[in-house]
């Protein structure tokens, strides 16, 4: 399908992109790698007068490790991500989540603030972002900063909290400690094919038992989120069968997933029980 | 350099907006500045191909799924459907035509040799893909198979030459095994 033209602006700073976003709401799009939003535009589910390309702006792309966040700049490619040793080291489980995405052309091309704006229900990251309980920063026109926490920033399917007039500036990770361990899967239908579910657990286990453990599901509701139920059930119990199973069940019943990409909800409901056992399994070294 | 509605659209120089919807940019293809006038909405494979006659990258899928379309920007692969031209302004753009301009490369002649294609159409994108895996990973190890398909994951081959292409890169890996 051929795209409705419109004007291309590459400005230079955030306040000269938020300025114009501001004042174009409704009519101009912020583009950053361009992996979800060059397709929609294509199938006309997305029309803009305006394009906003954010990436001549200096200072959002780059991973830094300050105190204990890790520091990554909106425009920050997923492949930058998946082969960063600073990611690989201190949070692996973002490591994994990036290395995972699409492939590897996308991986090269899309950024971690493009996809977390973009706010697909079923996107790669989101999961991750909530049981790593990041803080997201976003900037505005007149240079003022917000910090929204992971578990706040997603309103609904591709809705987030930000507001008219601001971008995603950077994403902070707390560094986990070194002794939690992680599972990151997701159900696609086939390789590099958007995830149909995400389970993204990290946790750990001391003297037989779960402890910290958080269980974060993409896909399988309007918005991901954190099965608290399935935390709380789990953490301080012994590692079986029967109790990740009982947690993979708190877990399931409160999702609430519809049938896409042709796959029934029925499908979806039992293979997240599936997937959320795994991921369990995982974190508990060869159960 | 052009301005818009109090808005600075800097390019480099000789880059300019000619008429509203119509831009003047320069791409640096395989190692030349091009000038080429394009749309906003005009992808960067459309403007390789029907602009300046490089017709190596295919349009196949047109969405970011098959890889024909597959070309270096600043060395990494990327699919060129995906990208408006404009974006690309001012970076290195390597096409399959750029990576044979002294004789044929190593990865070609190792897909020539192990046979590695029927059709072709999606060869060229295949062979970016390898140079892209190629060029930006450190070779400590020989290449497995499971990383060369991961690598190559974003190429779909229709004709299903998977086994010979997976024999090439293998071949070429192992020849540039140790050099980072």
């Amino acid at each position: 399908m051929l795209i409705r033209n419109f004007e291309y602006l590459a400005p230079h700073s955030i306040e000269e992109a938020c300025g114009f976003l501001n004042e174009h709401y409704g009519e101009a799009r912020a583009l950053a790698g361009g992996q979800s939003l060059i397709p929609l535009m294509k199938l006309n589910l997305v029309e803009a007068k305006y394009i906003v390309d954010l990436k001549r702006i200096s200072g959002l792309r780059g991973i830094s490790r300050i105190n204990e966040f890790l520091t990554i700049g909106a425009l920050t490619t997923h492949s930058e991500i998946a082969e960063s040793e600073t990611v690989r080291s201190e949070v692996p489980l973002l490591s994994e989540t990036a290395s995972r995405i699409g492939h590897p052309q996308v991986r090269n091309r899309g950024t971690i603030g493009g996809s977390l704006s973009h706010a697909d229900p079923a996107g790669d990251y989101i999961s991750t972002m909530l049981v790593l309980e990041a803080q997201f920063v976003s900037a505005s026109e007149r240079g003022s900063r917000r910090r929204i926490p992971a578990k706040d920033f997603f309103k609904g399917a591709f809705s987030t909290d930000l507001r008219r007039g601001e971008i995603l500036e950077r994403i902070e990770v707390p560094i986990p400690s070194s002794d939690m361990s992680h599972s990151f899967m997701k159900l696609t239908l086939g390789h590099g094919d958007f995830p149909l579910l995400v389970v993204s657990v990290l946790g750990r286990v001391a003297d037989e038992r779960f402890e910290e453990v958080r269980i974060g599901l993409g896909g399988v509701a309007e918005v991901p989120f954190r099965s608290m139920e399935a935390e709380e059930f789990l953490n301080g119990k012994a590692v079986s069968e029967a109790n990740i199973s009982e947690a993979a069940k708190i877990a399931s019943n409160q999702a609430r997933p519809e049938g896409d990409l042709g796959v029934s909800k029925e499908y979806k409901s039992r293979m997240l029980d599936v997937y959320i056992r795994r991921a369990l399994g995982g974190i508990s070294r060869g159960l | 350099m052009c301005t818009f509605e109090g808005l600075l659209v800097e390019f480099q120089e000789g880059c300019e907006k000619i008429l509203p919807g119509l831009l003047r940019i320069s791409l640096n293809v395989n190692g030349e500045d091009r000038v080429v006038e394009v749309e906003p909405r005009d992808m960067l494979l459309d403007t390789l191909r029907d602009k300046l006659d490089l017709t190596g990258a295919k349009k196949g899928c047109n969405e970011g799924v098959c890889g024909t379309c597959t070309v270096l920007l600043e060395g990494r692969a990327i699919c060129s459907c995906n990208i408006f031209a404009v974006e690309a302004e001012g970076t290195k753009i390597t096409t399959i035509e750029g990576l044979s301009r002294n004789g044929l490369d190593s990865i070609q002649k190792a897909f020539v040799t192990l046979d590695a294609l029927q059709c072709g159409f999606c060869t060229s994108g295949q062979i970016l893909a390898v140079k892209s895996l190629l060029s930006n990973t450190k070779l400590e190890h020989p290449l497995d198979e499971q990383e060369i398909k991961e690598a190559l994951s974003g190429n779909i081959c229709r004709c299903g030459c998977y086994n010979n292409i997976v024999s090439a890169v293998q071949s070429v890996a192992s020849q540039n095994a140790g050099r980072v």
